[in-house]
This record gives C-alpha cells, structure tokens and sequence, in this order.
C-alpha cells in the first residue's frame, strides 16, 4: 500500500497556527483524484466477492444449495457459515451496560436470519459481474416467520422473538435521574404530555463500504483493508474470530470518503472477507454497492419518547419524565444503544431542569442494525426539549426567547454535575464552562429575532408560511477513555506524526499537523502524518464523538512534548554538554553558553550524530497516552427561518444562524466546514430522508433517488456563523469537538421553525416528521388552531 | 494499477459465452482500439481497465454524479452507460484535466473555499465546472443550480462548493471565511 | 450492481434495427441514450437478451421543420434539442420542459425520444408531447411506417400502446401558433429529482382577449400522462384575464384525472392532486402572459 504522507520541507521561522484558517495540504492530492480510497487501490491478484443477503425479514434458513451457481464460469467457491472457521462469531457492542442481554450481531447467519440484507453466503468468482452472475443463482430455502418491525408493538408480550432464548424483544435498558427523580405534576403549573416519533434514517457516505484481506509474511499474518473509523478495533476482533494472537493481524484503513458514524462499526463483511482470504489461501476483495449498502450498512436515529413536562407558571421547567424506546433492528451495532442513551443524558441540553426520571429502552426488531449517526441522537435529544419549550411557551402565553432565559443554566454554576447518565464511559455528565446565555443572546441577534413577526406578515403577503425555530443544545464531545500518538524526528530532520484519528473529511491530518506544528514550534511544513494502520499505531480509541481535535489533537500535542523531553536529553547525555543549559525554543535546542547556540529541529539528528561519533544520523521516537477522564461538552444556539408554499408545500430556507462555542477553535476554515456540513445534513434528515420499511420487512428505499439526501438548492440563502471560545478546563488544550453539533441543532430549530410557520393550523409537530411536501400539505387540510390557555 | 487477473475484460477473453464487441475511443487524448464485453460499464472499464480512478462509482444509478466525467464536450455519468456506446466519442476524465504538477485555478479555488471535506465527489464536481466553463455560463445565471443539482455531497453542506464555482465562473468574491497557507 | 449478460449490437441503419429486433425474442430492447435503461439493466430490475444501438444510424440525428412542425430524431439528445434554435423558435415549450429532465449531466447523454418511448412517471417530454399534438413516427417490421398521435400512445395508465418490434424514428411536435403562449410548471423534491407533478399549458387568444383554443397536458398526477379536456373546454370563449377561470380550470384539471392520482415513496395521491392544481394555474398563467392577442385575418 502507498503511504500517503504529506511533504515536509523545512522553513527556518516558527509559527503559531492554532487559530489560524490553514488550508489543507491533503486537499493536493484529493484534488487530482489521487485521494487513495480503498476502491482505487491496485488488489493485485484479488478475487471479488459477492455476498447473498436475505431477502427475508426473519425466517429460520433450511437449506442452501450451490450447484447450480457453482458451476457459473469464473467462480472460485461459495462460502457459507459452515465453510468459514470462525472461532468467535459475534461482534462487539461497547455499550452493554450491566443487564444487558446479549443481543449481538452474528457474523453471518447460521439457522435464522433476522433482517433483509443479513449476509448469508458468500460468493467468490474472478470479478463482481460473474460473482453477482452466481449470486443470483444460489438457492436459499427459506422457512418464513412472522416479522416484527414496529418497536412499540415488538416491546409487548406476544410479539414474534428475534431471540426466543432471551424471553422479550427489549435488550436494554438504562435508568437516568437527577435532583428528585419522584417529582410530581402538582409541584409545578402547567404539564404537558406528548408522544415525539423519530423516523428512521441512515448515515449515505458518497463511499460505501470495502474490505479487501490477504495473507503476507508468507502466510503468517492477515493483512485486512477496510473503510473503519476503528482499525485497531477491528484488528482485536479478527484476532479474536479467528484465535489468533494480535501480532498476527494488520489492519490498514484508508482515508475514508466519509463516515458519519456509519463506518464506527464492526461489520460482518470485515470478518467474512478475512476468513474467505484464509480459507481459500489467496487475497480477496469485497466492494459494496449502493443498494446492499442501504440495506446492510447501519440504520439510525428511530425511536419513540413519550415525554412529560412540568413547568411552574413563570416558565421555570420543574422536571422532565421520559420513557423511551429505540428500534435498534436486528441486533446490536458496536453503539448501538448510545443514542436512546443520549436522550436522557443530554434532553436537558443547557436548561437547568434540576429534576429528571428517564427510562430508555433498546427494542430488537427486523430491520437493519441501527447505530450511531452524527450526532448520537443528541438530534433526538434537543428536539423533545426544544418542542417542549415552544409549547410551554404556547401555553403560558410567554415569548419564546424568554422562557429560553428563564431556563438557561448560568455561568457561575458551571461546571455542573448532571446526573446519573447510563453511558458505558461517562456515567455521569459533568458540564464544563460555558455562556450559554451569550450564546442565546448572539443567535437572537444575528436572526434579527426582533423582527421576526413583521416578517412574518411580509412573507404573508407573499403568499408564503415563514416560520422561525430557535433550538440549543449541549453536545457531549470528546470522550475518553484515552487517546495515544506516535511521533519520530526521523534522520533527514522531519518530523513523522502517526495519529490515531482517521481522515474521514473533517481535515484531521491539517488539524494534527497544525497542533503539532505549534507544539513544537516549527513550520508545518516540516511535519507529516500517517495514521490507520495497526502497525505503527496499534493501540488507539479511534475516530467519533467529534474527538478527533480535542483528544487526537491533545494526544499529539502531549506526544510533542515527549519528543521535546527526548531531544533533551540526548543532548544532556553528551559529555561536556552541561544540561542545565539546554532549553527548547524556536523550534530547536538552545544551548545557552555562552556563546548562545541554536539547533534548528531539521539539523538535530545530524548533530548529534556529529556530537557522539555516530556514523549515520538516527531517529528519535516518542509515544505518548493521554488519559481523558471526562468528555467536554460543545453548545450552540441554531436559529431556522423557513418558508413554506402553502399552494404545493415546498419549503425554503431563506436564513439559518449558528452562534456556536467549541472552545478554542484549531482551524477556523475547518470549523465552519463541519458546522455547515452538519447542518445541512440535519436539514435533509428532517425534510426528506427517510429509510422506509413496508409492514413485511421489506426495505422500500434502495437507491438515492429513493432516499432522497439535500442537494446544492437545499442550502441556506443567507448562513451565518459566530463562534465563542470558552476554554474548556476538562480538555488540557481548551478544544471541544465541533463534527457533530450541525445536525444536533438543525433537527429542533427545523421542528420548531415548521411548528411555528404552521401556528394558525391544528398541527402537533411532535418529532422529526419527515417534513416533506406531503406532510406539510395534510398539515395545512388541519382545521385552524382555537387559541386556549392551558394553565392549570 | 489495474487488478491483473480479474479484469473483465480478461475474464470476456476466457469465456465464451460473454459478448464483446469492438470499441473505438479517445480517452485523455489518447486513441484506444480494443475488444470490451458488451456488458461493461463506462465507470468500471476507465476505472478498473484504464486505472483511471478519479472518478468514484458511488451509487450506480446515476443519481449522485461522483462518476461524472466529460464526453465530446459535456458532462455525462460514466456509470448509466456502457463502454461500447462510446463508439467514436472524445473522452475527458480528471487524470486529462490535471496539471502536470500541482493545482490548476479551479482546483486552487475548491482548496481555498474549503469546497471538499472526504474529496470522494470532488473529482465529479469538477469535470461539470470544466464543462460549465466550457460552455461560459455565467454566474448568475439560473443555469447553475441545475449544474450543481447534478452532484451530491454528504459533507460540505454545499455552501462552500457555491462559493468556489461562482468565482471559478467569474464571480467577485463574496465567501465570509477564506484560508490562508 | 452490474448488469446480467445481454448481446449488444451497433444498428447500421433504422431498416437494420428493426430487422434485428423482429428476429430477436421479446426481450431484445432499443437503446438510445440508456439513461434509464442501463441503472436498470445494472439493478437487475430487468433484463435483455440483445440491445440494439440506435445512436449511430444516419438519419436519425436531424430536427427537420415545416410550416406546422418540428420533427425530432430518435438520437437527438436532449442537451441538444434544449439549445436547439429551431425548438427555441418554433416549439419553445419543449425547451423549458427540457430543463426539467433530470440534470444537465443525464441530458447530455438522454435523447428525447428516449424519454417518450420510456414513459417514465412524471416524464416531462411526454406531457410536453400531449401538450404539442406530437406524432410518434414508428418504423415497424416489413418497413411499414405509422404515424401515431402521442394520445393514443399513453391512452393506457401505465406503460405505452406502442406496437411490439417498432422502433420510434423521430417525433414530430406542432409548432406553435402566432401569438400562442405556453407555460410549464413543475413541483419536486429537490432539483434534479422526479417531477412529483408537472403541467404543460398552450393558450391562444382571440383579439377580444377571449380562449380561442386551450391545451392542457398533466404528468405526474397519474402514471401516464393525460389532457384536460374538460379544464381546456371551461376555457374556451371566456375572458383569460381572469384569475378565477384559471384557478377553476386548474381544479378541473386535476379532478377530471382518467387514472387514480398516483401514491409512491415521495408523495401520496393527495399531495399530487393538489400540487397539480397550482402546477396547471401557474402553467397556465406563464402561458397567458407570453400570448398575444391574435388578429381575425392572421388564422
């Protein structure tokens, strides 16, 4: 495989580079078509394999039979669960809190499939046009049985079993509290009840999915390429699978043509097509294609929350009581119970709220494994709250930016203990430091919101619905445990960086490079990166949870310090070299005499071979792992102006805001790449995304013309962004992640802006809609909304 | 580049029962005459046969413009149509764009506007503002948003891809946030 | 997704296509621009045991025009026909809807006929073609000619009546008359997706401002495309200049649908009852404002 490392040069000056809109160096290659993705690397010698995927939603498997697609032209063999030596068959889920029954994905289906798409055989011919020729032809018996897909119906006694050894449908489940758990409706003025539904969507990277693995070492070890945000994750399970030692086993990821949450997986073709590799002695290829990936690569973000309110008449919200259920489909995805976690962790967002009961619950259906998709289901999480605030506001007649006010949570009683949060790594959320007020006031603001009613009338006269939907939330980023980094000041004077985050589009090889470059006072120039593979970085947490800055970048800043540590002291161990007198500054080592000497980095190595008689110059090595005890939390104020055409129920956006705090910004340019992508992805999850199942089982949306994703005309007319830096004390270099609060934001402030351009109508906006044309139309066949108090 | 033993093409020459017919076609400048099995994709033949890989298939349909690439002139998809219907066609992919080294002026601006995140739809994008370039539509006209419709990207949220081919049209600059080196 | 085994072969010559198609089987299928047929055929929704190219036939490139039409070849693609000065002149209608198909991209590649012949749901040439009296030239076995009006075509609700085993060699649109306006109307997803509804409108005025004559084609609404007769007659001889005429006309229109309205993944039937009305007032007030009024002795 080609190292795709980034030139170094050397430049005499050092710079400081956080804060700085730097462009990025990788773009170079990515530009030329030269992005090295996993699907243009040369497979020297591969067969390709098609895989046979279900086409039942849950059935008992009574036969396969091969003949007919064996004897095809350019078919190599026909694997099934049988034919594969696989030690351990299942995949991990790293949230399986205590009580959790074992609801885990099997490789490859033995007697029962459980999902339309659940690979069951594989096929390995000379490309993939004879493959899917085979494909075709293999014949799998099925024996039907009754499919469940709606998860309230398969929580309930008598619901058809995906697992009949576990006895219920609902494998997990976690209780969240905080303040007085038992509160009641009576301490409060007001209560509302609603019932939110969040639809199902799915993550849509432009890349699919790809493994390709063969044997090296002559033999002795696999090598395993696949599109994961998680190589050395995956190398631990295939060592496992197969029962052998770790050593044995190099994982290389690509750079990944966007992941979103989808590729933070363990999948079964990341095993399937290693143990085809081993069983038939010869390297192997799988790419995926568009419509298996809609139907094997992980779901998301479908649950249902019933949510109870109770509010004291100047708009304080007492406390909140939720019980919810996510329709995880088939089986567990690696985190797959994260999001219905999230929303009792994180409903409160930046409200006080000091009292909280929250049950949630994981519900195992036929569909597809659900996981996590930008934003963890903090998009979930802030639309209950944020829903909840604009009806109170409703109800007690009360502005809604005011009660906003009333229910922020201030400065100085940050950092603030949330409560029990049931995450496998963070049990309890503790806030770090914020404005959140500011951040309200900013948003306001920049939405010119004390207009927004006269506009309002404008639009109308326009013949257009304008609606305004104020959102905030609390993001939960950079969590730990740990994060580790590599770094080599190799001979010729340049530094290597190997990093434990995966590119993945959101620039975290100009972002590490930038904090390294800083960190050690050099030009960036002079340093190069390398990451993925598990052999020059083999112990890593990995890419998600918008990490990649504040705990990667922190990793590599602390690992520039080892190496400024080492650097010193080799020079201090050099006889008649008085250590007392070395400093580093400037980019290199100061001798301060005097005569005062300065090393610049790139003539270190030669110089000390010089100094101890060496002769070759050598490389330095530091490693280092930061231990990250507590995640920190980005917040952001998003504010949504809509249209609405009320004759064909198209809708527009003519503005969008985001005042937004990730703490200390590493690359501005960066930033708002990730803001913007998010919220534009959060538009179209509301909008138009849906993953559609008819009552059989059978996934109706394949194609892209069928999921329909936002495009170039769906983009805000008029986007603006303000960013805050509020050091973070919980990250040691203040940086907060930013990849994921685009879509936490935009999924609440759309609900809200649709709630409100639809207030005249009896309409509840009570989840995620999708609001498509269809919807907004039946909304406005609603009879008009009688205004009624509903104080208690 | 190119994987040796599992062409299609080398599988057709193996298997009698796989059609191929004759193709003639200029790809990046260059006169090809060869033999393709009817079945084969535009897409897979530059891509797996040529070892042209800018182009990314990434859904099969014609729906997303990741394959896009230049054919006698204009941009068309590479994955809704076979090899053998580009009998007698000019054939333009990015590795026939690039400078022999570094950035040209409308992959300089994508850097600077910050106008690819992952870079897999980038290479499309860019074969349709060549085209647009071409054909000099300007950039005000109602013309580029259906240009633009024609590709999807997961990541950018499109504002910056906006802003990057207005000004490779000609536009002033009018993007609040640009990079420096 | 790649596509099954099928024989392509490079039809020489119109006579030649058709000669291959009568001796293949039923699945042997035409292919022109195959921006719907090869996504298709790459599914595996369908197959074909032989494709016959018709893009390298001589004769089938040309857009001829008389006095009273445009007549369009099977292998004109539709970025063509968009720029084409002759369309822009004579049948401007089909221009606009033309920007409509899909994206650039797809267009330059698809032909019109193409569209035609595949009758997609919510295809714009089709209700372009209803809207223009469009005849389909066929070429058939024995090399028989017919000439077959685009209403019999897609009088069936889904599919086309087109005769096996014939090959469309060109389309012939009405030009329009002097003073006549036109106007089309589409509501989507998002650009570049399906037309969830569309409408093409004609109106032609007298000197007195009052409907001489009236066409009125909706796609999208139902699986084929259809004329309003009813909404064109309400027009006729009343005073266009009058927004509630439109409106009433546009409610006919979608209310006197052959077939019911068509639900799918991105709309129900509902939706697109209503979308088609205000997709045919706005057609028909983009077609009254580019008319003007026709003289007695201009007929």
């Amino acid at each position: 495989m080609t190292k795709k490392t980034t030139k170094a040069i050397a430049l005499p000056r050092s710079r400081r580079y956080v804060g700085e809109a730097v462009l990025r160096a990788e773009d170079q290659e990515l530009l030329r078509g030269r992005g090295g993705f996993l699907p243009d690397l040369a497979a020297p010698n591969a067969a390709e394999i098609c895989i046979v995927r279900s086409t039942e939603p849950h059935a008992i498997v009574r036969a396969i039979r091969k003949e007919r697609a064996l004897a095809n032209p350019g078919v190599i063999a026909i694997l099934t669960a049988n034919d594969l030596d696989l030690v351990e068959d299942v995949l991990p889920c790293v949230d399986m809190i205590p009580g959790t029954l074992d609801a885990r994905h099997r490789v490859i289906a033995r007697e029962r499939v459980r999902y339309v798409g659940q690979a069951v055989a594989l096929v390995v011919a000379a490309n993939r046009y004879l493959a899917e020729d085979a494909a075709a032809l293999v014949e799998i018996e099925y024996e039907s049985l009754p499919p469940v897909t709606d998860h309230m119906a398969a929580k309930n006694p008598g619901a058809p079993l995906l697992y009949p050894e576990l006895g219920t449908n609902i494998v997990y489940q976690v209780k969240q509290t905080d303040g007085d758990p038992d509160f009641a409706a009576r301490d409060g003025d007001l209560v509302i009840r609603k019932r939110y539904e969040f639809h199902r969507q799915t993550a849509v990277p432009l890349e699919t999915r790809g493994v390709t693995a063969k044997l090296i070492d002559n033999g002795e070890r696999l090598h395993v390429e696949s599109c994961t945000q998680l190589p050395q994750v995956l190398r631990a399970v295939l060592a496992s699978a197969f029962g052998i030692s770790l050593e044995k086993v190099r994982v290389t990821a690509p750079r990944l043509g966007g992941g979103f949450g989808c590729k933070e997986m363990v999948y079964p073709e990341e095993i399937l097509v290693p143990a085809a590799a081993r069983k038939l002695q010869r390297p192997v290829r799988w790419l995926e294609d568009r419509r298996e990936h809609f139907a094997s690569a992980t779901h998301a973000r479908e649950e249902t929350v019933d949510a109870e309110a109770v509010v004291a008449r100047d708009g304080a919200f007492i406390g909140l009581r939720l019980t919810g259920w996510s329709n995880i489909g088939a089986a567990f995805g690696f985190v797959g119970n994260t999001p219905i976690t999230a929303m009792g962790a994180m409903v409160r967002g930046p409200y006080r709220v000091p009292n909280l009961d929250a049950v949630m619950s994981s519900v195992v259906t036929n569909k597809t494994p659900l996981n996590v998709l930008r934003g963890a289901g903090g998009p979930q999480a802030a639309l209950v709250m944020e829903r909840l605030l604009d009806e109170a506001a409703r109800s007690l007649g009360m502005d809604r930016a005011e009660i906003r006010r009333r229910n922020l949570i201030q400065p100085n009683e940050l950092p603030l203990d949330r409560g029990a949060t049931g995450f496998a790594n963070a049990h309890h959320i503790i806030y770090d430091e914020g404005d959140y007020p500011r951040c309200l006031e900013a948003g306001l603001n920049l939405a010119e919101y004390e207009n927004c009613e006269s506009d309002r009338k404008a639009a109308a006269a326009r013949g257009r619905l304008r609606g305004l939907g104020i959102s905030m939330y609390v993001e939960i980023t950079a969590v730990g445990p740990y994060e580790t980094a590599r770094i080599a000041l190799q001979p010729d004077g340049t530094i290597l960086l190997f990093s434990s985050i995966m590119p993945v589009g959101q620039g975290s090889e100009t972002t590490q490079r930038q904090l390294v470059a800083e960190e050690l006072g050099i030009a960036m120039e002079q340093v190069a990166i390398r990451q993925g593979d598990t052999d020059e970085v083999p112990d890593a947490v990995g890419t998600f949870a918008s990490r990649g800055a504040a705990a990667g970048g922190a990793a590599g800043r602390m690992v520039g310090r080892e190496l400024v540590k080492k650097i010193l002291s080799s020079f201090a161990e050099i006889p008649d070299c008085d250590p007392s007198k070395l400093r580093w500054e400037e980019g290199g080592v100061v001798i301060l005499g005097p005569p005062r000497e300065f090393i610049p980095l790139q003539e270190i190595p030669a110089r000390l071979a010089s100094l101890r008689g060496d002769l070759e110059p050598g490389t330095i090595e530091a490693k280092h792992r930061i231990e990250i005890p507590r995640p920190s939390y980005s917040y952001a104020t998003h504010i949504a102006v809509i249209e609405i055409d009320p004759e064909t129920g198209e809708l527009k956006i003519p503005r969008y805001i985001v005042a937004h705090d990730c703490g200390k910004i590493v690359n501005p340019l960066l930033v708002e790449g990730q803001i913007v992508g998010g919220v534009v992805q959060g538009i179209g999850e509301v909008l138009r995304e849906h993953v559609v199942y008819d009552t059989s089982g059978n996934l109706q949306t394949r194609a892209l013309m069928d999921y329909v994703l936002p495009g170039a005309s769906d983009a805000p007319a008029d986007f603006k962004l303000w960013h805050m830096e509020t050091p973070s004390s919980f990250n040691p270099f203040g940086i907060r992640g930013v990849g994921e609060g685009g879509s936490i934001g935009a999924h609440a402030a759309m609900a809200n802006a649709v709630a409100d351009a639809l207030r005249d109508y009896d309409v509840a906006v009570d989840g995620s809609g999708p609001f498509t044309p269809t919807w907004i139309m039946e909304a406005l066949s609603r009879p008009p909304r009688v205004s009624v108090s509903e104080k208690i | 580049m190119t994987p040796l033993d599992s062409t299609p093409q080398k599988a057709a020459r193996d298997d009698p029962n796989e059609s191929q017919t004759s193709l003639r076609v200029t790809v990046n400048g260059k006169q090809l005459r060869t033999l393709v099995p009817d079945r084969l994709l535009l897409s897979d033949f530059l891509r797996e046969d040529l070892g042209l890989t800018a182009l990314k298939v990434a859904c099969g349909e014609g729906a997303c413009g990741a394959c896009t690439i230049v054919i006698d002139g204009e941009a068309a998809r590479s994955c809704t149509l076979l090899a053998v219907q580009t009998e007698g066609a000019e054939i333009l992919t990015l590795e026939g764009l690039n400078a022999p080294e570094g950035l040209d002026h409308v992959q300089r601006l994508f850097q600077q506007h910050h106008a690819l995140q992952c870079g897999y739809c980038t290479p499309g994008w860019l074969m349709t503002v060549y085209s647009m370039i071409k054909r000099s539509i300007h950039p005000d006209s109602a013309e580029v948003s259906e240009y633009l419709s024609g590709h999807l990207c997961r990541c950018t949220g499109y504002r910056n891809i906006w802003a990057a081919v207005r000004r490779a049209l000609g536009a002033a600059n009018d993007q609040s946030v640009s990079g420096r080196e | 997704m790649k596509p099954a085994r099928f024989r392509y072969v490079r039809a020489e010559t119109a006579d030649h296509a058709i000669e291959l198609l009568d001796g293949a089987d039923t699945n042997a299928r035409i292919l022109a621009g195959g921006q719907s047929l090869i996504p298709a055929l790459s599914a595996r929704s369908i197959t074909a045991s032989l494709l016959l190219d018709i893009m390298h036939c001589p004769g089938l490139n040309e857009v001829t025009q008389t006095p009273d039409e445009v007549t369009v070849g099977a292998a004109c693609r539709q970025s063509r026909i968009e720029l084409s000065p002759v369309v822009h002149q004579s049948i401007p209608l089909l221009s606009e809807a033309l920007g409509w198909v899909a994206m650039p991209q797809v267009r330059s590649r698809g032909t019109v006929v193409g569209c035609l012949a595949q009758a997609n749901a919510g295809g714009e040439v089709p209700v372009v073609s209803l809207a223009l009296d469009a005849q389909l030239n066929l070429l058939l076995s024995g090399n028989a000619r017919q000439r077959m009006p685009a209403g019999d075509v897609y009088a069936v609700q889904t599919g086309t009546r087109l005769p096996p085993r014939s090959l469309i060699v060109s389309a012939s649109f009405r030009t329009l008359a002097s003073g006549e306006g036109w106007g089309f109307s589409e509501v989507q997803l998002r650009q570049g997706h399906f037309a969830l509804v569309c409408c093409a409108a004609t109106l032609l005025l007298e000197e007195s401002g009052r409907v001489r004559s009236a066409r009125i084609a909706i796609g999208g609404l139902t699986a084929n495309p259809y004329r309003a007769g009813r909404a064109e007659m309400s027009l006729i001889g009343e005073i266009a200049d009058q927004d509630s005429l439109i409106r009433d006309a546009a409610q006919i229109a979608s209310a006197e649908r052959p077939w019911p309205a068509r639900t799918d993944l991105h709309a129900t039937g509902a939706f697109r009852a209503k979308a088609a009305v205000a997709a045919v007032a706005r057609a028909l007030r983009n077609a009254r404002s580019r008319c003007s009024r026709q003289k007695r002795s201009d007929t």
